[in-house]
């Protein structure tokens, strides 16, 4: 017998009673814990997506929807820009480095995106088999896409146009892959990549057959700035989707981004600021659901406080006779703050447990496409807050009719009878 | 040996209680007697210590109770002195066994097995000892709780009208028990009652009402 049987008999005398409290209690650290594996995680994947890009430059329109559909790839994108203007912007002194990109085209969902082999190094993306692309129509498969459509290096397919499975087949050119890349715990992981003028040449086929292929044995003319083995004689008119940049220093925060927007026919949209405001936005959300959970929690802490309080009433004998027998009232008045921190203490094991378990199986069961990883089994610094602010909660409950312990008189409880 | 001196309780400012002065001695049990409201069970709670004496000394072996600290006297309490009060109450909580286990505990002594089984077949228990509080008989719950009072081997033991509720052959079971274990303890053993039936089997009195 110690104060721990104690107060865990009487926890298993009214199994009901104390099975409620602890799943109360346990759905209410279950929702908190979610919510901040979910939110810490989502910021940490949208900070690896977002770094070393500064500022992007789409097609006039939203800056949140270049933004989503440039760097995370879930947007559809706000139209083309002009290659000439892209070139012209990339050799501006303030723009140290400029990545562009091609969109247009997918395979089974998965993005063909048309780009530079800086974009790769830029997320530190290294080969995992294969070699990158080098001729037209070669694709460079990332993670998990080569994961999840079992794609291999030799593998031959066609895209469809659009960006879901529904678009239309370009069955005239095949991509073949060459390559595959390691995990890089970011977008790349589910993008198909491949040159930009790759990109172009699908898109050839249907209704711009004037570019045709007397352009493709052009020589002469200014390199590409952009587009490394592009000579831009005769290719004028061309059109990619966007443009990531990197600035030379901060000044560029300041000056580019006003430059584009009243200089060009361009955009800019910079992924610190957009994603910040897409915070502000789900953050509403995400508040809501903090609320409610924390009504939750003071339901089960108000519940514990109930259940020792009217047992308090029956109790009272029974503590009087512990105390006949030697019991001190500090012993007693633990044995009771015990049974609430007991109840709020396995309620905060179960709901972390029970939490980490949902964001495993959420992780395994997000569709492929989706741009978030989860590590359900990471524990977070935030937790250790939750479980102490638990074990504070069933204190705090127990508390008050702990403290009825020294005010009983026991002679008179024992003379009642 | 239990001396009581001077002793006075205040229930309040009409109430006061005045005990005469006494020593029990360790092999004369004791009737307390008187009306209701004579303060038969506070002189009780007093010798036991769960009541301060408002004036006078109580002393149980060379301890005077009443100069003890509250933690004090409520360990004291634990190993020296037994209770029996008039309902047989056990924590519901806990099982047969589990109940004297709590005892030892409370009172701060090392958990022993062998005296818990030892007191339970000395009082034809042993059977019991796992059963729920609640599935036992009157009469089982009666011996359940004497044998938590003589657990701890105590100097005294206070019987708070151990026999009132009880029917004659029970009443004469109870009270051999009791005066059995106390015997074999070696306690004084001190009853409070206005049970008239226990005058033949106890002999030395202390009558409240004629105080």
């Amino acid at each position: 017998m110690n104060i721990f049987k104690i107060s865990i008999s009487y926890l298993a005398a009214k199994p009901l009673n104390t099975f409620l409290n602890v799943v109360l209690f346990t759905f209410g650290i279950f929702i908190i814990v979610i919510l901040i594996l979910f939110s810490r995680q989502l910021e940490d994947q949208l900070a690896r997506n977002t770094e070393g890009v500064d500022l992007v430059a789409g097609a006039k329109g939203s800056p949140l929807q270049i933004i989503l559909c440039n760097i995370f790839h879930v947007d559809f994108p706000t139209g083309n820009i002009s290659l000439k203007e892209a070139e012209k912007l990339a050799k501006n002194p303030q723009v140290k480095k400029a990545i562009p990109l091609a969109l247009g085209d997918s395979y089974r969902a998965y993005r063909i995106v048309g780009s530079t082999v800086d974009y790769l190094t830029l997320y530190g993306a290294a080969l995992a088999e294969g070699k990158l692309w080098e001729g037209s129509l070669e694709v460079v498969a990332g993670a998990n896409v080569a994961r999840t459509l079992g794609i291999r290096v030799g593998d031959q397919f066609a895209s469809q146009h659009g960006l879901s499975e529904a678009g239309a087949l370009h069955e005239h050119d095949q991509f073949t892959v060459v390559g595959i890349l390691r995990s890089t715990n970011t977008v790349l992981d589910n993008l198909i990549l491949t040159a930009v003028q790759s990109v172009w040449e699908v898109h050839e086929e249907h209704g711009e057959e004037e570019h045709g292929h007397e352009h493709e044995e052009e020589v002469d003319g200014e390199a590409s700035r952009l587009i490394p083995g592009l000579y831009l004689e005769g290719e004028e008119d061309r059109e990619i989707t966007s443009l990531l940049m990197q600035f030379r220093s901060p000044m560029g925060a300041v000056m580019l981004p006003r430059m584009i927007n009243d200089n060009t026919n361009m955009q800019a949209a910079s992924p610190a600021f957009e994603t910040a405001r897409l915070f502000s936005i789900v953050g509403v959300g995400v508040e809501v659901v903090q609320g409610f959970a924390v009504v939750i929690i003071f339901i089960a802490a108000l519940s514990i406080f109930i259940a020792l309080y009217s047992a308090l009433k029956e109790r009272s004998y029974d503590l009087a006779i512990m105390r006949s027998l030697g019991a001190t009232r500090a012993r007693l008045f633990f044995s009771i703050i015990l049974e609430g921190m007991l109840i709020t203490l396995v309620g905060s094991l179960l709901g972390f447990l029970l939490g980490h378990l949902a964001v495993v199986l959420l992780g395994t069961y997000l569709p492929s496409g989706a741009q978030t990883s989860l590590a359900g089994w990471k524990f977070l610094n935030e937790e250790w807050w939750v479980l102490l602010g638990g074990l504070t909660i069933g204190f705090v409950a127990a508390l008050i009719p702990a403290i009825q312990i020294f005010r009983t008189d026991i002679s008179k409880v024992l003379a009642k009878g | 040996m239990v001396r009581i001196d001077n002793l006075s309780y205040r229930h309040n400012e009409t109430n006061v209680l005045n005990f005469s002065n006494r020593v029990f001695e360790p092999d004369a049990h004791t009737l307390i007697l008187g009306q209701s409201g004579s303060g038969k069970t506070t002189l009780l709670h007093l010798l036991g210590g769960l009541l301060r004496p408002t004036a006078g000394s109580i002393v149980i072996g060379d301890i005077e109770i009443h100069n003890l600290k509250p933690a004090q006297l409520d360990h004291f309490r634990g190993k020296n002195i037994g209770f029996v009060f008039q309902t047989p109450h056990l924590i519901q909580a806990m099982n047969v066994e589990e109940n004297l286990f709590l005892a030892q505990y409370l009172a701060g002594l090392p958990k022993d097995r062998n005296r818990v089984k030892e007191v339970l077949e000395k009082l034809n228990l042993s059977a019991k000892s796992k059963s729920r509080v609640f599935a036992l008989s009157e009469g089982q719950a009666q011996r359940v709780v004497l044998a938590r009072a003589i657990l701890n081997r105590p100097q005294l033991i206070l019987a708070d009208e151990p026999t009132s509720s009880l029917d004659d052959k029970h009443c004469d079971r109870v009270i051999n028990l009791l005066l059995e274990q106390a015997q074999a303890h070696g306690a004084c053993l001190i009853i409070a009652t206005h049970d008239q039936r226990l005058k033949n089997k106890i002999t030395h009195q202390m009558d409240l009402s004629a105080a």
